[in-house]
């Protein structure tokens, strides 16, 4: 995963922040410390009541803390004015807040208006934002929200949330209210609009799938905001900090962290090839010297066209147009681990083949490549906890 | 959603007809009456003006009145301080809402004397509780999630009441104020027993002089004006309610 956080200065620091509601002897956070970079998507990720939203909903203070300082780029907004300081942190919420009677244009120019920006800025933007997240604005502009689907009405929102360019966007379990693929969708979307945009974002989700597949950092949240774990995805995968965080990342963790590598990670393995308009017996000879007893064909543009084994060249046809298994399965470096094997059981489990933008051949990736990329993090994970259990060894022999 | 607001107009435009055909009714049966003195002094073009006149005034200034006093209470009774006192206040306003407005019309009088105020007093106290019910059931139905979206995104609480909260409460508080004047148009008959005129005097004389034309006459004219103020409550409801909202 490339390192998003330029040189680490923070955007939030939160400091010793607690809330205590009155009536309640226990506070629902309590002296929570934690930095989020500049351009950083940090998750908190936890059961409900862990004080996860309660933390989220401090840093833009629609919760006052008792105690404790929020500090946005640098300055100490603890105590600034709230309705000034929430015009600087976008906010999205799950039910997407929406105001019913205002069209999703006027929805969107709500924060820019109350920065009081001209109206033709306003406009200009309210257009650029609706763009941004995959509305066509002319078609959109004017409806009112009960005419768009639950995942449009949701882009609306991150669109308003980002209308007046705030360098920190808040967003409270932003897709906890949408059927799965539209979740899916949406998901894609927010990290192709980060990729874009790159703001301080922290979002709050009880899915730690979500958290994965989004964060840069993960917060694992126990009780009374206790935080059990705060690193990438790939730390709290692959070296969970407690038993309680190894129990919420649940079953199938090794799975899951095939989701964070990506297929150029892995090296893929050269593969004999060769072109549809090659001589049928040149290539019979190649796939008899072949080692796996098949060739891949390429087409003029080094596309692959398909797999050739013996089979196909007895008896030997005239030319290769249409001869071999039609080579399907293609996927390019940003493809993940989990995408491969996906493709790899779908198919029949030969290996995928790797391309680079242009479809073009870069390689084949197979099932010894996956298991080998495993085996390395599983000998990473050990030699993580040895070293964890000596330093506790030797903790305890000290005292 | 085309055709409910097609549905809707055409309700609208309906009933000017029944006035006009009330109207129309009334007039070609007077025609047909032999009215004698006693009954023309009544039932004349300038009598029957003067008194719809009062009727439709002492109502409309009554209704005025309740949503001048309705409006600040029900915003005042649904912001966090006085959330919690708002159904106690709506239950102690509710014993007035049991007295009679005719009662109240009398009680009014004995401290007071006779006339128009004294009447449009009795009118508001009998309907402000219904109106101010709706106001606050108007402000209290909006999703809290929109009122944390305002406030999230930067809006002052006042914002957050004339941008968010009033606007999706309108039609709901209108609805109480349409229904408080059409109830208040039928009780401003009583208006007659407080010497503050109206359509009242008519129906109580052709009651008292046992006169059927003169009865029916002020009778059929009350229910025209209640049903002129209901149509034109619904007009404001239409013209008012925000879009984009069912």
């Amino acid at each position: 995963m490339p390192d998003r956080t330029d040189a680490g200065r923070p955007m939030l620091r939160l400091r010793e922040l607690t809330k205590r509601y009155r009536g309640q002897d226990r506070p629902a956070v309590d002296r929570l410390s934690l930095d989020v970079a500049a351009g950083e998507l940090m998750v908190f990720v936890g059961p409900s009541g862990c004080g996860k939203t309660t933390t989220l909903k401090m840093i833009n203070r629609l919760v006052e803390p008792t105690s404790g300082s929020i500090e946005l780029d640098g300055e100490d907004v603890t105590h600034v004015d709230p309705n000034r300081l929430r015009r600087r942190i976008g906010y999205v919420i799950q039910q997407t807040g929406l105001l019913p009677h205002l069209t999703v244009g006027a929805n969107v120019a709500l924060v820019p208006r109350l920065l009081g920006w001209p109206s033709a800025r306003v406009r200009a933007r309210v257009d650029e934002m609706l763009e941004l997240v995959g509305l066509d604005p002319a078609e959109h502009r004017d409806r009112y929200p009960r005419e768009l689907s639950g995942g449009q009405q949701q882009r609306v929102g991150v669109a308003r949330a980002l209308a007046g360019d705030p360098p920190v966007l808040l967003m409270d379990e932003p897709f906890g209210a949408t059927d799965p693929l539209t979740r899916e969708r949406l998901q894609n979307e927010l990290l192709r609009v980060q990729a874009e945009v790159r703001k301080t974002i922290v979002l709050v989700t009880h899915d730690i799938d979500e958290a994965i597949k989004l964060g840069d950092r993960i917060a694992v949240f126990g009780e009374r905001s206790r935080l059990a774990q705060v690193g990438t995805p790939d730390e709290v995968l692959g070296r969970p900090a407690d038993p309680y965080v190894k129990r919420f990342v649940g079953a199938g963790a090794s799975l899951k962290r095939l989701h964070l590598v990506r297929l150029d990670a892995v090296p893929a393995r050269p593969f004999p090839t060769a072109r549809v308009t090659d001589d049928p017996a040149l290539v019979r000879d190649l796939v008899v010297r072949s080692r796996s007893g098949s060739v891949l064909l390429l087409d003029a543009a080094e596309r692959p066209v398909a797999w050739v084994a013996a089979d196909d060249l007895t008896p030997l046809p005239a030319d290769l147009a249409g001869v071999g298994l039609p080579a399907t399965a293609t996927l390019t470096a940003e493809a993940t681990l989990h995408d491969a094997l996906d493709v790899m059981l779908g198919t029949d489990g030969a290996g995928v083949i790797l391309v680079d933008g242009d479809g073009r051949f870069r390689g084949v990736v197979g099932l010894d490549e996956v298991m080998a990329h495993v085996a390395r993090l599983h000998a990473e994970s050990r030699r993580h906890d040895v070293a964890a259990a000596a330093a506790l060894g030797s903790a305890e022999g000290a005292a | 959603m085309s055709g409910g607001g097609r549905g809707r107009w055409a309700g609208l435009a309906a009933r000017p007809l029944v006035v006009a055909l009330l109207l129309g009714g009334l007039w070609l049966w007077l025609r047909g009456q032999e009215l004698d003195s006693i009954e023309r002094r009544t039932i004349n073009a300038d009598y029957l003006l003067r008194a719809t006149r009062e009727h439709l005034w002492l109502t409309v200034v009554a209704t005025l009145a309740v949503a001048a006093l309705a409006l600040p209470l029900g915003v005042l009774l649904t912001r966090p301080a006085l959330r919690r006192v708002a159904p106690g206040v709506l239950a102690v306003l509710g014993v007035g809402q049991a007295v009679p407005a005719y009662g109240v019309m009398v009680l009014l009088t004995l401290r007071f004397g006779v006339g128009f105020r004294v009447a449009a007093v009795a009118l508001v106290a009998y309907s402000l509780l219904p109106v101010l019910r709706n106001v606050v059931t108007g402000i209290g139905q909006v999703d809290p999630a929109l009122v944390e979206a305002g406030r999230g995104m930067g809006m002052s609480r006042a914002a957050v009441l004339w941008r968010i909260e009033l606007p999706l409460a309108v039609p709901v508080v209108l609805t109480g104020l349409r229904t408080a004047m059409v109830i208040g148009a039928g009780v401003a008959t009583l208006a007659t027993f407080v010497g503050a005129g109206g359509l009242g005097d008519i129906i109580i004389n052709g009651i008292k002089l046992g006169r059927t034309p003169v009865l029916v006459t002020g009778s059929v004219l009350c229910a025209c004006v209640a049903l002129a103020l209901d149509w034109a409550g619904a007009v404001a409801e239409r013209a008012l309610s925000p879009r984009g909202v069912s």
